[in-house]
């Protein structure tokens, strides 16, 4: 079991039931990665398969979404091989949206 | 099935379609090698180039040498087949004289390489395609890149500064400092799009300097199609070399970097990549092509499964392209129907002329402006340029905490792998001479860790060096 | 609509640091983004301190301000606008520039998106104590946006809805008695424009693409960009961790959709070449035509005319609504007058500006990747 906050910012919450934040227990055994976390995400969390590919894309996030984790970038963190500890907090910010 | 009629002979039946129009095998052929001849008379320096001549109009008594780079892809295949079509044509004509004759070029990087581009030659100088008398006007040169290197009659050792983007060079003995080989700088490229531009580089001007020491050759044929130059004016674009594109495109003018000694000519600029790939087929060359595929987009037999074999192959995973490969990306997906923007984004280029040079306010040491690395004309300053839009220092340490992670920084690795690149800057800024890159070349400079690299020193020196050569 | 700041995370305060996470900057704090711009990994209060600075580098390289001058910071709610209207405060109070400076926003009349971001707007007023003024498409035209959109269709809907904006921030300023207004464009818009008007061949506007002055002909009014040089990922990381209250949700009018094939290509450049922005801006200060090819000025009626490249006044008025404009009728106008005429698509092709390569965008507006 994994307990981490996920925030859907920047106009990317329309994807995820317009729900900006979740916390999140995730059934896991062993090590819990940023990857699994986006698996998990894309199968239990979007409604509509056509709007998978307004979050993933080449089974990474999207360009143009900017991924932290604990308020640091994600690419300093390892991206998605980083692995999630209890009380982490993953934000996806969409900079897709009107300026 | 039904079938259509050729839109040119109105006779045979149309083979293949491109550009929305239908075209039977004989009229495409006649179509594009029309198109690379057409561009070939250009101007009346090329004209005469590849023209045959007699008594006064004899330009070099008639021994004009045309220096074809050549690389066994559909470009250079279908470019050299036209250019033999018009020897024989010629020679039939004239009854043994020609207007020209081909110097072929090859640089290769490795062994492996090299025997899999020979055998490859003789089996194409064997093809019953071209009978022997044509090849009698056709010389076939082989250079190693590593003469790069090699051939240089001095090295330098170009360091930049990691915090105001200025250049100094140092000398670079081989004896003390080690060999410094073409894998040795590409080792050193933080990534494949980066080692795609020394490359480039690299071929550019070796093939540039052969042709500067033979002589008689007046005219480089390069065999770009109309998509490939198109990408490559998105990739300056995307580089920051927005300025180069200009003389990139140039075949007016002769090449100033290389002492007005030849130009280049771009005869395929009109044509499709993918006509280029079609006339290969036709013709029966798409055999002898090397670390190249043909596609068969254009034909209309070619059955829905090729097309989704293809595309299977296009998908790759964008974040291991290069720039130019993106850019091709981008118009593959859009060239079945919309081509008309490869050649927009060509005559986009056309219609651009180098920007006027800007003398810096900030210093006055600019005897040449020519970029160290890449040669090209330097039109602003980039450091200064770098210097406005990136600030260098942070914000100072404030706790006590912050005080020890420095220390901890300065005692370590990281630290003192700087010291040593600290050094080296100290060294060369001590020792060194200052010298000029355009901004795509401190922009590169500045992505590998080390910031700095080992380059020939270029000068009238290093054009004469001469290159080791093969001839088969 | 309510408005609640990101979360503070929670685990990373006792944690070590590994010294190859400091910061590349001031060696001795946890880094926690790479700058596009350069690939160094800086630390937040390094972050800042850059991201603030060139800013105002930018700003007093190309003399955007004069002591005293009266400015309108065009606010939309957005992302860039709300960043930019937080740092021409910011900066203006660090450096004292003496700025006048005013919210100006535009109301389209686009129900569930832009009454939304009015309410952020307003927000945003009280959050920073500047005056707002609101001028609406509906006050000024007698049309909102989703009128227009009902009438002539949503595939022209960009056009409509930008020069209807571009003209109302111009006599928003002028009501107010202000003669600059400054946009959050950013260095992406900027490098974005430049791919799309070598893709479609639009050499009218290649010149002017990469100007941070510009200042539509005749008008007194001038624009400035001073984000020219940022890029949208720091502007959104700044808003993030300033925890600056923005708006953000698509227009309900997708964007021109040969603007959306450049964007995707910007950003597959841009995973492979972060620094490719700055590098395209750095490209399009350098693309100069051919004196052959320069285009008649008349003929270049785009909107934008550098001020220092093209010296072109001639102080016209709109025969219709007498404002400025370098035609007899000012485009708002002609295209009013589409609209009131058909109540039926008025077609590009009637817009003079819009030259024959401009074209290729027509046919490719129906391209999806």
């Amino acid at each position: 079991m994994v307990k981490v906050k996920v925030e859907f910012l920047g106009g990317l919450d329309v994807v995820f039931d317009k729900q900006r934040t979740y916390d999140l227990d995730i059934p896991s055994e062993g090590e819990f990665t940023v990857k699994d976390l986006l698996d998990y995400l894309v199968t239990n969390m979007i409604k509509n398969p056509k709007d998978v590919e307004m979050f993933i894309e080449d089974g990474t996030v999207r360009p143009g979404i900017i991924t932290l984790i604990n308020d640091a970038d994600w690419e300093l963190e390892g991206e998605l091989e980083y692995v999630i500890e209890d009380g982490d907090i993953v934000s996806f910010t969409s900079t897709l949206h009107g300026g | 099935m039904t079938t259509f009629k050729c839109k040119r002979c109105k006779e045979t039946d149309a083979t293949l379609k491109s550009r929305k129009e239908l075209f039977c095998d004989a009229c495409f052929i006649k179509f594009v090698s029309m198109k690379q001849r057409k561009l070939m008379m250009v101007d009346e320096f090329y004209r005469d180039h590849f023209k045959v001549l007699y008594g006064k109009d004899l330009v070099d008594d008639g021994k004009s040498k045309i220096l074809v780079p050549f690389d066994f892809s559909s470009s250079s295949l279908s470019a050299l087949d036209v250019l033999l079509g018009l020897l024989k044509e010629q020679n039939m004509q004239h009854r043994g004289r020609v207007g020209f004759t081909l110097e072929l070029l090859t640089v290769f990087k490795s062994d492996e390489d090299r025997i899999n581009i020979e055998n490859m030659w003789k089996e194409l100088r064997s093809s019953p395609l071209y009978d022997e008398s044509a090849w009698g006007f056709v010389n076939y040169h082989m250079v190693n890149a590593n003469n790069f290197f090699e051939s240089a009659k001095e090295l330098q050792h170009i360091v930049l500064h990691d915090q105001d983007f200025t250049t100094k060079a140092i000398e670079w003995r081989n004896e003390s400092d080690g060999e410094y080989s073409i894998q040795t700088l590409l080792d050193r490229c933080p990534n494949r799009n980066t080692r795609n531009d020394m490359w480039i580089f690299i071929v550019k001007h070796i093939v540039k300097k052969f042709t500067y020491q033979q002589e008689n050759i007046k005219v480089i044929l390069w065999c770009q199609s109309m998509t490939k130059m198109a990408d490559q004016i998105i990739g300056l674009v995307v580089k920051g070399r927005g300025a180069q594109i200009a003389s990139s495109l140039d075949s007016e003018n002769a090449d100033a970097e290389y002492g007005d000694r030849f130009k280049n000519l771009y005869p395929l600029k009109n044509t499709l990549l993918s006509q280029l790939d079609a006339y290969c087929i036709i013709r029966g060359l798409d055999k002898y092509t090397l670390n190249y595929e043909v596609k068969s987009d254009l034909f209309l037999n070619a059955t829905d499964t090729d097309t989704s074999d293809t595309k299977t192959k296009n998908i790759r995973l964008v974040k291991n392209m290069t720039i130019n490969e993106l850019a091709r990306k981008y118009f593959d997906d859009i060239e079945g129907e919309y081509s008309n923007i490869i050649s927009t984004v060509l005559r986009t280029g056309d219609k651009l002329k180098p920007p006027k040079i800007e003398t810096s306010s900030t210093d006055n040491h600019h005897g040449s402006s020519k970029c160290a690395i890449c040669l090209n004309t330097i039109y602003d300053d980039p450091a200064e340029w770098l210097r406005n839009i990136a600030v260098n220092r942070g914000h100072p340490v404030e706790t006590e905490e912050e005080q020890s992670y420095y220390d901890q920084w300065k005692a370590s690795k990281i630290g003192l792998q700087n010291e040593e690149y600290l050094t080296l800057r100290n060294h060369a800024w001590d020792n060194g001479n200052d010298i000029d890159l355009c901004y795509g070349c401190t922009i590169n400079l500045n992505g590998i860790k080390t910031k700095e690299l080992v380059w020939p020193k270029n000068d009238s020196e290093e054009l004469q060096s001469v290159l080791a050569e093969y001839e088969l | 609509m309510s408005w609640a700041p990101p979360s503070d995370p929670i685990n990373n305060k006792n944690k070590p640091v590994k010294i190859s996470q400091l910061c590349e900057l001031c060696h001795c704090r946890k880094a926690i983004l790479k700058r596009p711009k350069n690939l160094q990994k800086v630390c937040k209060e390094c972050f800042f301190y850059v991201f603030e600075t060139e800013i105002h580098n930018t700003i007093v390289t190309n003399n955007l301000f004069h002591p005293g001058e009266k400015v309108a910071v065009g606010a939309s709610g957005g992302k860039d606008s709300t960043v930019l209207a937080h740092i021409m405060k910011l900066l203006n109070e660090r450096y004292n520039y003496g700025l006048d400076i005013t919210l100006l926003s535009v109301d389209e009349g686009i129900v569930g998106y832009r009454d939304d971001s009015l309410a952020t707007v307003k927000r945003n007023q009280k959050q920073y104590g500047l005056p707002l003024e609101i001028v609406s498409f509906k006050e000024l035209y007698n049309w909102t946006m989703d009128e227009i959109v009902a009438t002539a269709g949503i595939r022209n809907s960009c056009t409509y809805c930008g020069v209807f904006r571009r003209q109302s921030l111009d006599r928003g300023a002028q009501k107010l008695g202000i003669h600059h207004v400054i946009t959050g464009h950013n260095a992406d818009d900027m490098a974005e424009t430049v791919l799309m008007n070598i893709l479609r061949g639009d050499v009218a506007r290649l010149e002017k693409s990469t100007s941070i002055i510009t200042q539509s002909s005749g008008s007194p009014i001038k624009r400035s960009k001073p984000f020219k040089y940022s890029y949208q990922k720091e502007i959104v990381l700044y808003a993030h961790y300033k925890k600056l209250d923005y708006f953000s949700t698509e227009c309900t009018y997708a964007p021109e959709a040969f603007r959306g094939t450049a964007r995707e290509l910007m950003k597959n450049l841009e995973a492979v070449r972060p620094s490719c922005i700055i590098d395209i801006i750095h490209s399009g200060e350098n693309l100069v035509l051919k004196d052959s090819e320069q285009p008649f000025k008349k003929a270049a009626s785009a909107n934008t005319t550098s001020t220092s490249k093209n010296t072109f006044v001639d102080g016209n008025r709109c025969e219709r609504c007498n404002y400025l404009s370098s035609n007899k009728i000012c485009k708002a106008c002609m295209l009013l007058e589409g609209l009131e005429k058909n109540r039926a698509a008025i077609t590009l092709e009637r817009d003079s500006s819009v030259d024959g390569a401009a074209r290729v965008m027509r046919t490719l507006e129906h391209l999806s990747f």
